[in-house]
C-alpha cells in the first residue's frame, strides 16, 4: 500500500511535510514496539513502525533498522529537533490520537502484516 | 534501551575493548535503603575524544560506514526512563568512567539479567583482559578479579573457557549469596 494513500485512510497528521514521499513508496509490513533494542532487531525493512517513544534514539533506530516511517500513537508528538532530524535523514512521521492498539489493528485491515506474517 | 541491563555492561565493554583497553572495573551497587541501582564501567583506555554531549548522540559515532552509534545513547534513554542519571568522566583508571544511577524499584527499570554469562563470554573472548567485577548490596559485597583467577592456573591450562568457567561460578555464587534483586 502506497504510504500516501494509508496516512489518509487513518486520518495521521503528518509531522515531516518536508519531506516529499515518493508515489512509489509502498509499505506492506508494520511493527509495534515501545522497546527499541527490539525495534533494532525485529522491525522488517521498508516497515511502518508505531510507538509512543519520541526521543531522538527512535530516529536512530528507525534509520538503523531501515524503517520507512514511523508514526507516534496515543497523541505522542516529538521534540521539534527530534521533527529536523526525521527530516534531515527523510524518515516520513506521523501522529495519531489513536492507541498503538489501534492503529496496528488497522494497518492489519489495510493488508500490512508483521515480520512473520 | 535493551531488554537486560547485562547487555547495555557488554555494550560498554566491547567500547573499551575496542578503544584499546586493558583494564576494565564493572562495578554494581545495590542500595536498598536509598532505592538506587548503580552501574559504573571504568577503563584504562584512552578516554572521551568528543564532548559528553556528543558521544551520547545517537547520530555520533566513531565507526567508519555507519551513520548511528546507539550503545550509549540507549543506555542513557534506559537510565533517564528510570529516573536516574548517566554520567561520563575520566576514571581513575585513566580512561573513561560511564556511571549510571536509576531507581532500584522503577517499573520501567530493566531486569539485571544474566549478569554471570555476560561477564564470562567476555572472559572467553578476551582471555588477557585484566576484568574487575565487583558486586554490592547494601553492606555486603563480592569481587572477581579475573587476573586472580587466571593466576591460579598454570600457563598450559590457562585458556578463556577455563578462566570464564571459573569466573562465571564465582559471579553465580556471589549474586545468589546477595540475594541480588533481578
Amino acid at each position: 500500500m502506497k504510504l500516501n494513500d494509508l496516512a489518509e485512510k487513518l486520518s495521521l497528521r503528518n509531522l515531516t511535510l518536508e519531506i516529499q514521499i515518493k508515489e512509489s513508496t509502498c509499505v506492506s509490513k508494520g511493527h509495534a514496539s515501545d522497546l527499541l533494542s527490539d525495534v533494532l532487531a525485529n522491525a522488517p525493512g521498508g516497515s511502518v513502525l508505531v510507538t509512543i517513544q519520541v526521543h531522538m534514539n527512535v530516529i536512530a533506530v528507525a534509520i538503523h533498522a531501515g524503517v520507512a516511517s514511523v508514526i507516534f500513537a496515543s497523541g505522542m508528538v516529538p521534540d521539534q529537533a527530534v521533527i529536523e532530524k526525521a527530516i534531515s535523514e527523510g524518515l516520513p512521521l506521523y501522529t495519531s490520537k489513536e492507541s498503538t492498539f489501534d492503529i496496528a489493528g488497522q494497518l492489519y485491515e489495510l493488508g500490512l502484516r508483521g515480520g512473520h506474517g | 534501551m535493551l531488554r537486560e541491563l547485562s547487555l547495555h555492561i557488554l555494550d560498554l565493554i566491547e567500547n573499551a575493548i575496542r578503544a584499546g583497553a586493558s583494564i576494565i572495573s564493572v562495578t554494581i551497587t545495590e542500595d536498598r535503603a536509598k532505592d538506587v541501582l548503580e552501574i559504573a564501567v571504568e577503563d584504562n583506555g584512552p578516554g572521551l575524544s568528543v564532548p559528553v554531549k556528543v558521544a551520547t548522540d545517537p547520530f555520533y559515532t566513531t565507526k567508519s560506514g555507519k551513520s548511528t552509534g546507539l550503545g550509549l545513547s540507549l543506555f542513557r534513554f534506559q537510565v533517564e526512563q528510570t529516573g536516574g542519571e548517566l554520567t561520563l568522566h575520566r576514571s581513575e583508571l585513566g580512561g573513561l568512567a560511564v556511571k549510571a544511577a536509576m531507581q532500584l524499584s522503577h517499573i520501567d527499570r530493566s531486569p539485571l539479567g544474566d549478569l554471570a554469562s555476560t561477564l564470562a563470554s567476555v572472559v572467553c573472548t578476551n582471555p588477557d583482559l585484566d576484568l574487575q567485577y565487583r558486586i554490592r548490596v547494601d553492606a555486603s559485597e563480592c569481587e572477581v578479579d579475573v587476573s586472580k583467577v587466571r593466576d591460579e592456573f598454570s600457563p598450559d591450562e590457562r585458556c578463556g573457557l577455563t578462566i570464564a568457567k571459573h569466573v562465571y561460578k564465582q559471579i553465580k555464587e556471589g549474586l545468589s549469596a546477595l540475594k541480588v534483586t533481578e
